[in-house]
């Protein structure tokens, strides 16, 4: 008997699993003709079925989470590793306590097992579109931190992405963590509308990030998934937001200014206006949800 | 014949799944488990093109590749080419010309799926496009592209009761619609899967199908005197739902023709686009329908003309059509009706049998068109339904009279209690952004093979050792039939359930019961083997007469022991009794056969079959009436299928019916745009998950009938038939208006919303 397999085997490329980061980068170098990162590996490997991607070397970061992994507050500042899977963001009473609704995207992802096994830098990095972990961290106005052999810089969440499935990323260059702003007072919300109730794509998604005092919202973001070539921050809806009375008719106003924002395509998933009306309706209910939270009447 | 009175109910008697534990463990063994080191690969050479000529196929550069064996084209089929249920129309590779997108043109038999899939690539067919048609209002229009020699029309079936017209003009008002449903894909977990042994002068094939001796029927065409004998053994199967009805004919015959050129094993499986792309699915259909109801909640006539797109080849369409234009007047007692029902060939994917087979789409009109006449009679459409149910004495649309076992009635009366129905009316949508909804649907199923003669067979034998083996060409594909067989003979014999087994089906081996479709394994199949099993019993009850000195009628088999009735002196166990009649040299192997006789069906009416099955759905539903969403928050689904054989099995019968069902209502369509289907695997097709699937209430009436074993009817499709129904009309409670197209997503429903707000 032999085992029966579909599809022609994946051909054959090198495994690299380096124990440093120092290993890691003189393994991106030894494979200069083309090599693929894998994390979770739930992205990478239906690529690899698909042939969409033929790499000459898979280096796996699977011992560098020391280095890539962790969820630790220090200094008014979130830092969630790259390495951290949906599963570990999702119980986690840190990232509950600063940024909700990431935590909530993390919930939602794909199934129990995907959330296992993907991590926060494998959904960044794949830059889609639809990827439910990035609204949250625009909403929260959280930075990437990549890292390469000549060091690291950072950069805010909304300009890592550059395209569908593009990102900035350079060559050399991994996802090595993202920090979002701990701050007190800051409440984050997360939302989607799905064809069914789990793993799925998200027709639409949306976070907020906002304070509330005194009846107005403090500095607030609006970000959004699914509606443009990459997630986006709602820059009109933010800033509309921001220093508003909290009340029904400004969440109107704010999401009526989001769907304008929104930037969608019809495909076989959504038409683009229902995409818009989508944006709209659970941007106005997402305000909302944190008026009645906030206790204001 | 009268059924069976049972000393108890014999739902007390319990098995367990004979296949659960090993399919738990991942130890079944399926096609493709089973794969030898010195087997080829075979895959599919499939049309780009919805219609077109073929010129010419190169295959030159193919034959190539490293590990390409062979390449196989029409021309190597020793036997016919063209094979098909109803109608012979598809070829098994085309030669002159493709129908759709994904029709076969040859055959890369190489020694790994590599090889076969570069030679693929290699295998050059020169195309002459020609002009296709997709829509089946177009296909019967002159000057449509002609699809098949004959034309586009594939069947035509009509029913007529009374005067339809005269119905019409005398109601005091009539209800009108178009309704339409959507492509559903059988979505099943195991793809397409053959695996062709050649020997000398026979082929055996082991494969994943519903039906071993239309294989082995389709096989004899296609290999032709080239191969005198084929040996079918039907594999495991991870599910069919009536997509493996026909399609494994063709998939085992390729295995088989790639097999016998090259003389060495060969194996064809399907990736899940191939599956798609290739096996028949659930016809869309257009019903124009009017219905016409007095004034006190009397239906006078019902009209309609049905419109099923059947795709490029015939497959199971005339037999759909058929059930669909039978029972689309829905269950009630009317008398005119009139439909008219067409299904066309286009250039889509072929469509065929699927769970339901016609009754589900007919479901949806008949059912939502009740609702509208309810509405508009201020009725609640359970009471208008209540006065038009068919019931024991009433003549069906089809002019059947029906004599006896017809719990429709009942099932509605308790689905309507015990879904509170009456109370939730009353409540109605509530005032919020989601509105609650609650509705209601029917379903009439018709036994065994429709408009058909219908007949099994099936034996049972009793070993030296005293184990019961049954054989019967009926199979298992998850649907659970084999641990029924063994209810049904246990309880005959009164031994316990171990000892009986179940032959995995091998025309070799067991005989032809006929296909393992249309619900009727239980009622065809089962009735066969308790017939053989009576008969065994008889032989035993006379010889245990001799063994305790008492006459044969009353001896009482049970607890793997025979004794006499009324005395506790004596009794001797089963394995004694066994061997004694081995002393004897008695032959403890009997065959039992079950007919239907071809029913009466003339000039659009007649008898359908002895016995119906019959289910009342109802589905409660929150519409999300700004983003469209549809959750299905509560189902109840009473179900009349005669006497029950296993409780557990009827009732995850139904459970999978409606889960499969509610997919169907919610969120499953295939779609396609120019004969290119655009969602071809699980990212973009979707069927529920747990999440998306509420609790489902059970309800088992119990109305045993004479015909099947111990009075029991078929379950496996009617558990789907009315849900779309059900859900589609408490989505109209819920919303104040009808949705007269589905599936239910949230987009349309959310356009519904739109569309409606502007109107007005």
């Amino acid at each position: 008997m032999r085992p029966f397999q579909y599809l022609a085997p994946i051909p054959s490329f090198d495994y690299v699993a380096p124990r440093t980061l120092a290993e890691l980068f003189e393994a991106f170098n030894g494979h200069g003709k083309g090599f693929a990162i894998i994390a979770g590996g739930t992205d990478l490997m239906v690529a690899l079925k698909e042939r969409a991607v033929a790499p000459e070397a898979v280096v796996d970061l699977c011992r560098l989470r020391g280095e890539l992994g962790g969820i630790d507050v220090s200094k008014g500042v979130l830092r969630v590793g790259a390495l951290a899977t949906f599963s570990q963001i999702e119980s986690d009473p840190l990232v509950r306590r600063y940024a909700n609704a990431l935590r909530q995207a993390a919930a939602n992802v794909g199934t129990l097992q995907i959330r296992s096994i993907a991590t926060l830098g494998g959904n960044l990095a794949t830059a889609s579109p639809a990827a439910d972990s990035a609204p949250p961290l625009i909403a929260l106005g959280a930075s990437v931190t990549l890292l390469g052999r000549s060091g690291q810089r950072t950069l805010p969440v909304q300009s890592f992405f550059t395209g569908p499935k593009k990102n900035a990323l350079l060559r050399g260059e991994i996802v090595s963590s993202v920090e979002i702003p701990a701050g007190e007072g800051v409440s984050s919300v997360w939302t989607r509308a799905a064809v069914r109730n789990e793993n799925v794509l998200s027709t639409v998604s949306v976070a907020i990030a906002a304070s509330i005092h005194d009846g107005r919202f403090g500095s607030s973001r609006v970000a959004l998934g699914a509606v443009a070539p990459t997630p986006i921050l709602a820059e009109n809806s933010s800033r509309a937001m921001t220093g508003s009375e909290a009340t029904a008719g400004q969440a109107e106003r704010v999401a009526a200014l989001a769907a304008e924002e929104a930037r969608p395509i019809s495909d076989i998933r959504a038409s683009a206006h229902y995409r818009k009306h989508l944006v709209f309706v659970l941007t106005r209910r997402l305000i909302l949800q944190m008026v009645s939270e906030a206790g204001i009447p | 014949m009268t059924a069976q009175k049972l000393e108890e109910p014999i739902r007390r008697l319990e098995v367990p799944r004979l296949d659960a534990l090993e399919k738990a463990l991942g130890e079944t063994k399926y096609t493709t488990d089973n794969v030898e080191e010195d087997a080829l690969y075979v895959r599919v050479v499939r049309s780009p093109h919805p219609h077109a000529l073929i010129r010419r196929i190169d295959s030159s550069r193919a034959e190539r590749v490293p590990g390409v064996v062979r390449i196989a084209t029409a021309r190597d089929i020793p036997g016919s080419n063209y094979i098909g249920y109803v109608v012979q129309d598809r070829p098994l590779l085309c030669h002159d010309k493709v129908r759709f997108v994904g029709d076969s043109v040859a055959l890369v038999i190489a020694d790994t799926s590599e090889s076969a899939e570069l030679g693929v690539q290699e295998v050059k067919v020169d195309y002459e496009e020609l002009p296709a048609v997709f829509d089946p209002g177009e296909a019967l229009k002159p000057g449509a592209p002609k699809i098949h020699p004959g034309g586009n029309l594939t069947a035509r079936h009509f029913v007529r009761l009374g005067d339809a017209e005269e119905g019409l003009v005398r109601a005091d008002f009539v209800v009108r619609g178009t309704y339409s449903t959507p492509i559903q894909e059988q979505a099943y977990l195991e793809t397409e899967a053959a695996l062709a042994y050649p020997k000398s002068d026979s082929m055996v094939v082991l494969g994943s199908m519903q039906n071993p001796f239309m294989v082995k029927k389709a096989m004899a065409t296609v290999l032709g005197r080239a191969v005198p004998n084929v040996r079918i053994i039907q594999a495991p199967t991870g599910g069919g739902f009536g997509g493996k009805q026909d399609a494994p004919d063709e998939v085992c015959s390729m295995a088989a023709l790639a097999a016998w050129l090259t003389k060495r094993p060969a194996l064809l499986a399907f990736s899940r686009e191939e599956s798609a792309a290739f096996h028949p699915k659930r016809h869309p259909m257009i019903f124009d329908r009017e219905m016409g109801v007095s004034s006190d909640g009397k239906i006078t006539a019902v009209r309609a003309s049905i419109l099923a797109d059947g795709g490029a080849y015939a497959s199971l369409s005339e037999r759909v059509l058929f059930v669909a234009v039978t029972t689309a007047a829905g269950p009630y007692e009317i008398p005119n009706v009139h439909i008219d029902g067409t299904t066309v060939y286009t250039n889509n994917v072929p469509m065929g049998a699927f769970r339901g087979f016609g009754k589900p789409q007919a479901s949806f009109a008949a059912e939502l068109q009740m609702d509208e006449a309810a509405e508009r009679l201020g009725m609640d459409p359970a009471e208008f339904r209540l006065r038009n149910i068919l019931k024991a004495g009433s003549t069906a649309p089809t002019g059947q009279v029906l004599t006896s076992s017809v719990g429709l009635e009942e099932c509605l009366v308790r689905a309507r209690a015990d879904s509170a129905w009456d109370a939730k009316r009353r409540t109605g949508p509530g005032q919020g952004e989601k509105k609650r909804g609650i509705g209601m649907a029917c379903t009439i199923h018709p036994e065994g093979l429709n408009g058909e003669a219908d007949a099994a067979t099936a034996s049972v034998e009793i070993t030296a050792v005293g184990q019961v083996v049954v054989k019967t060409g009926l199979t298992e594909y998850g649907q659970g039939i084999h641990t029924g067989f063994v209810h049904i003979v246990s309880k005959v014999l009164g031994t316990s359930p171990d000892r009986v087994s179940v032959v995995m089906p091998d025309t070799d081996v067991v005989p032809d019961s006929g296909p393992t479709v249309a619900s009727r394994s239980t009622v065809f199949g089962g009735k066969a083997i308790l017939l053989a099993a009576e008969k065994l019993r008889g032989k035993l009850a006379k010889v245990a007469s001799e063994m305790l000195s008492c006459p044969p009628e009353v001896i009482v088999f049970e607890g793997d022991t025979a004794r006499c009735q009324g005395r506790d002196d004596g009794r001797v166990g089963f394995e004694e009794l066994v061997s004694e009649c081995f002393r004897r040299k008695l032959n403890l192997k009997e065959e039992g056969t079950f007919v239907k006789p071809l029913p009466f069906w003339e000039a659009g009416h007649g008898d359908l079959s002895p016995s119906y099955t019959f289910a009342v759905h109802v589905a409660e539903v929150e519409v999300d009436t700004e983003t469209g969403k549809v959750e299905v928050v509560n189902y109840t689904a009473a179900h009349e299928s005669g006497t029950v054989i296993s409780r557990d099995q009827f009732e995850s019968q139904i459970i999978g019916g409606v889960a499969q069902g509610l997919g169907y209502a919610l969120m499953e369509e295939l779609i396609l745009k120019d004969g290119i289907i655009r969602n071809k695997t699980f990212l973009d097709y979707h069927i529920p998950t747990a999440a998306d699937v509420p609790h489902i209430r059970t309800i088992i009436v119990e109305a045993p009938d004479d015909f099947g074993p111990f009075g029991a009817k078929g379950v496996g499709e009617a558990g789907i038939e009315p849900v779309a129904a059900a859900v589609g009309n408490a989505v109209y409670n819920a919303l104040g208006f009808p949705i007269r197209r589905f599936p239910f997503t949230p987009e349309r429903v959310y356009e519904a919303i739109e569309e409606r707000a502007s109107r007005s």
